[in-house]
């Protein structure tokens, strides 16, 4: 068991394909610094992403990992995460793969509640093909798919996870590494799904939500005086907050509600990997010769 | 009386759905194997919850059999409408158990030589239980003008209704009785058909869904994610209702795209792992699929077909997702595809199918169908044969070979066989990162040319390799004939059946049957048919996909087609017709 | 120095066209400044910049946060260059010219630097110059 982790051995030689002045860099750099606080070594992390820019971030990063397909992620991390509930499991996607096309198992993950990170690089728009808007782009933002602005309410990850039963509901900005970090770290402790919706920019293609203009909106749940993120009511009036102020930092945390694989009872006596290995060794088939009863 | 026939029948329940058909139905099969008679029961049930007609459809023997058999002899009829619909299938001698006053052509069953045994059902139901019992009437009239003894029908009645209370088994009980009692009385000297109980040991009754799961389990498989869909439902239904202590992880997905992916993502972390759909589910699985095809990720796929296309027939069978599923997917990957024809080898594609796929490190297809899936046979137990089941992980890394790992582990690393050692995640040594991009030996993505040539050499070599693996097709019946029939998969129970029908009514025909049907054993295929005289494909589809993939992959052009697209399962008496 | 004579002066270095193009590359960099620049080192900064500019200066916190990287630093000056072209007719989107628009930024940002660098004292450029991140004290020292 390595007991202390420098950030470092997380780092790659990798040709990192972002732009430069990216929000991903420094989404890259607050995970590593969250998996090293948490002394979580490479080979005990599984990163699962989807498609988009910053869906390339395992490619990145010395972890296990797996870029899937679009809006996949989550299914993919749960199915992993089943199999041998001993990895921590982090989800890295966009906007558009994590709430668009993977909108549907956003939803029931948070209903689901496994032990999931999942870190949504959010820059309101569709970075790798080029500029189109997404699902959280504000209305009337205007891009190739959008020529008169975005028709649609924003989409509001932060209400949407509440009402779907989600048992941590955080957010972040880019621009603020060490806040982020932070996140994370306490999203990947939290024995259940954490969402980090982290605001960042995309300086190519979003000259509207900027690094100045969410630096000119957001205000930290930390230093709100009294306010309390176990209530979830509480959580929803913050969670409506948009536009002149966005409040970062932990929205709600719900403490002690079993994961989902808590729950499994079939879990219980192992994992289906690790069974698999003792299996694979003895198949132990007489075992299953009662099962033939069933149909007599 | 004109002479007995003993044991060599089959039995027709039609109803309304939401009559309890399927449930009369299944514990009539029951009764029948306890009995020690050898059953074949095929279901024809419509997708809706109530209304309308289903059927179920029952086979003796004392011999094993394949399919189900037009005529049948015996009418159960729950409802009037019954009768018209099967009036050209029953057999002269035979006869109808129906609701006396109940409005039925007695004229033209009787023109058909088909006797009308009318029955108080509805009053022995409510004299000895209530009117939702007339069904037991029914079973016992039908035990009664048998004269299979009504014991064996006590002991499921006894199971079946165990749940709701002792009250309600001893009045089932009754009914069943009091309507044996009667039919036997007056009608059994005028019935043939007789039904009697042989010595031997316990046969199972199983289907193909039930034979696939047992495999699978004995597989190592234990992890299913699935969403409910006709008729693939009863696969992760009754791997949810194992113990506990087995340890199979079954997840109801919310959509098929996430059941796929979480096997995916199960089989990537290390565990055998497995989902179970229909053509439409299927469908929404595709992009996944070349997912798992590009990564070389094991996973397992059972495809159920249906009717379709689209919604389709939602309860009825078709084999027309062969072509689909060979080509599924954008771009080129390997993928393996097993076609099983009974229930014997449902079972074993059932751990089959994992082996294959841990050695070639890619997706494996299970092409089923409604009418393997659900139609229910007799087996000995030994015919499952748990001594056989073997597991093996391919190319996969022990903790020992990873420690000694230098210079970084290559997930995809080319070799001579196109698979590369496998890590499990969670050895420091072993450390990846897979992706749906074209990629380097390490996981990195690239696109460099010299690369992205060896690697699609790597991923397609493995079809080399596993075609090694891949069954040629079987013959059934003499080396030699004037016809020989051509199926794949559920199509074989038939075939076979119309071959010996065939052969036996002085004619000359044998049968080659695929259960392997990707990589295509080209080869072998085109060795057999060209030793052949005339070939006839028999194709459960429109588009005849069976000759279609023989043409494409040998050359060959079958003689003949014959295509049966209307939902309902060949019989052997239809093939033989079509053939004149 | 004077604000006005500043930007003009960043504006000379960086062979901009238009005062507000180099007004704008002053202004992001004094608020990238703003999120890496200690409370301490700002108040000694602010003495020396014209109040236009120290005013950025004002939020800056006791510990400001120690992993701001130069991409993040870059991305403020970043944010406001346009990167993007005609339509993509290959691709769909917007065609990007982000290598050239992102050299270009440093480039800006170290015409700042020069522009700053001449307002303080080399002590104080030092210190200013450890509080900078990796890669963006270089920029500044070879301002």
């Amino acid at each position: 068991m390595v007991t202390e982790v420098d950030p470092r051995i997380y780092d790659t030689t990798a040709e990192i394909t972002w732009c430069a002045g990216c929000g991903d860099f420094a989404i890259l750099k607050a995970v590593k610094l969250a998996l090293a606080d948490l002394d979580i070594a490479p080979h005990e992390v599984l990163i699962v992403s989807g498609i988009g820019c910053g869906s390339k971030l395992p490619d990145y990063i010395n972890a296990n990992g797996y870029m899937t397909i679009h809006g996949r992620p989550l299914a993919v991390a749960t199915g992993a995460k089943l199999a041998n509930p001993d990895l921590h499991v982090l989800v890295v996607d966009g906007d558009g793969d994590g709430y668009g096309i993977g909108g549907n198992h956003f939803i029931h993950t948070c209903r689901r509640n496994p032990n999931i990170t999942q870190i949504v690089e959010n820059n309101q728009i569709y970075g790798l093909t080029k500029g189109q808007y997404s699902p959280t782009s504000d209305v009337g933002f205007i891009t190739t798919t959008s020529p008169d602005g975005a028709i649609e309410a924003a989409f509001n990850p932060m209400a949407i996870a509440l009402a779907a039963g989600a048992t941590f509901v955080g957010r972040s900005f880019s621009g603020e590494p060490k806040h982020m970090a932070e996140l994370i770290a306490r999203g990947i402790t939290h024995r259940g799904y954490a969402l980090i919706d982290v605001l960042q920019p995309c300086v190519t293609f979003n000259r509207v939500n900027t690094y100045a203009w969410y630096r000119e909106r957001i205000y930290h749940l930390e230093e709100e005086q009294g306010y309390d993120s176990s209530d979830r009511m509480a959580a929803w009036a913050r969670a409506q907050e948009w536009g002149e102020r966005i409040p970062v930092g932990v929205i709600y945390q719900a403490e002690g509600a079993p994961t989902y694989e808590d729950q499994v009872r079939a879990l219980e006596g192992g994992s289906p990997a690790g069974r698999l290995l003792e299996l694979a060794k003895m198949p132990a088939t007489e075992q299953y010769e009662t099962l033939k009863e069933r149909f007599i | 009386m004109a002479d007995a026939v003993i044991n060599d029948m089959s039995i027709l329940i039609g109803g309304d759905a939401g009559q309890g058909v399927e449930s009369s139905g299944a514990g009539l099969c029951q009764s029948f194997a306890r009995g020690g008679l050898q059953v074949f029961a095929m279901q024809d049930y419509r997708s809706r919850i109530r209304g309308g007609h289903n059927f179920y459809q029952i086979r003796l023997s004392e011999r094993p059999m394949y399919s189900h058999s037009n005529p049948v002899h015996l009418i159960l009829a729950l409802t009037a409408e019954t009768v018209p619909l099967h009036l050209d299938n029953v057999a002269a001698g035979g006869a109808v158990i129906f609701q006396e006053g109940l409005e039925v052509d007695e004229g033209g069953l009787k023109q058909r030589g088909v006797q009308c045994f009318a029955m108080p059902l509805v009053s022995i139901a409510e004299e000895h239980g209530s009117r939702i019992m007339t069904n037991t009437a029914a079973l016992g009239a039908a035990a009664g003008v048998c004269e299979w003894p009504l014991p064996y029908m006590e002991g499921v009645i006894r199971e079946n209704f165990q749940a709701k209370g002792p009250g309600v088994v001893e009045s089932n009980l009754a009914v069943a009785q009091a309507a044996y009692d009667l039919a036997r009385q007056h009608y059994a000297t005028a019935f043939a058909y007789k039904l009697q109980p042989r010595n031997g040991p316990p046969r199972m009754l199983i289907n193909g869904n039930e034979a696939i799961s047992l495999g699978a389990l004995a597989g190592g498989c234990r992890f299913i994610s699935a969403y409910p869909m006709t008729p693939a439902t009863s696969i992760i239904e009754w791997m949810a209702a194992l113990p506990p202590e087995l340890g199979v992880v079954t997840k109801h997905a919310e959509d098929e795209i996430a059941a796929v992916c979480m096997a995916i993502g199960a089989s990537y972390a290390g565990a055998r792992a497995m989902t179970a759909t229909s053509g439409g589910g299927f469908s929404l699985m595709v992009e996944a699929l070349g997912l798992a095809g590009m990564t070389e990720v094991p996973l397992v796929v059972v495809e159920a077909q249906r009717g379709g296309p689209s919604t389709g027939l939602p309860t009825r069978t078709e084999q027309a997702d062969l072509l689909f599923v060979i080509n599924a997917s954008q771009g080129e990957l390997p993928r393996l595809v097993l076609a099983p024809g009974t229930v014997e080898e449902c079972f074993e594609a059932g751990w089959r199918a994992f082996n294959l796929a841990e050695r070639y490190q890619c997706p494996v297809i299970v092409l089923t169908d409604q009418f393997l899936a659900t139609s229910l046979r007799t087996l000995e137990k030994e015919a499952i044969d748990f001594s056989s089941v073997t597991i093996d992980r391919g190319e996969l890394l022990s903790p020992e070979q990873l420690d000694s790992l230098e210079n970084g582990y290559r997930r995809f690393a080319f070799s001579e066989s196109g698979i590369s050692p496998r890590a499990i995640p969670g050895h420091p040594k072993g450390v990846y990162a897979a992706t749906s991009d074209e990629h380097d030996e390490y996981g990195h993505i690239t696109e460099e040319i010299e690369n992205r040539r060896r690697m699609m050499d790597k991923r397609m070599r493995k079809l080399g390799a596993a075609a090694r693996e891949i069954r040629p097709p079987k013959r059934y019946g003499p080396d030699q004939a004037d016809l020989t029939l051509v199926c794949w998969g559920s199509a074989c129970g038939p075939s076979r059946e119309a071959v010996d029908l065939i052969n036996s009514d002085g004619g000359s025909a044998n049968l080659i049957h695929f259960s392997d049907l990707w990589p295509f054993p080209a080869e072998e295929t085109a060795g057999m048919l060209d030793a052949c005289r005339r070939t006839v494909a028999v194709e459960q589809n429109y588009t005849s996909q069976l000759a279609r993939l023989i043409r494409m992959s040998t050359g060959r052009s079958l003689d003949r087609t014959i295509n049966n697209y209307d939902g309902r399962p060949f019989s052997p008496e239809d093939i033989v017709d079509e053939l004149g | 120095m004077e604000y006005r004579e500043l930007v003009a002066q960043v504006q000379k270095t960086a062979k901009l066209t238009s005062f507000e193009e180099a007004e704008a590359a002053t202004l992001a960099v004094m608020r990238a400044l703003s999120e890496v620049l200690s409370q301490e080192q700002a108040r000694r900064v602010q003495a020396c910049l014209p109040s236009e500019l120290s005013s950025f200066l004002e939020c800056c916190r006791p510990e400001p946060d120690p992993h701001i990287d130069s991409q993040t630093f870059i991305g403020w000056t970043l944010s406001g260059l346009d990167a993007t072209g005609p339509r993509d007719k290959t691709l769909g989107g917007l065609d990007l010219f982000s290598v050239d628009v992102g050299e270009e930024a440093m480039r800006r940002c170290r015409c700042v630097f020069c522009a700053l660098k001449a307002c303080l004292d080399e002590a104080l450029q030092e210190d200013f110059a450890r509080e900078l991140p990796e890669t963006v004290c270089d920029w500044f020292r070879r301002a």
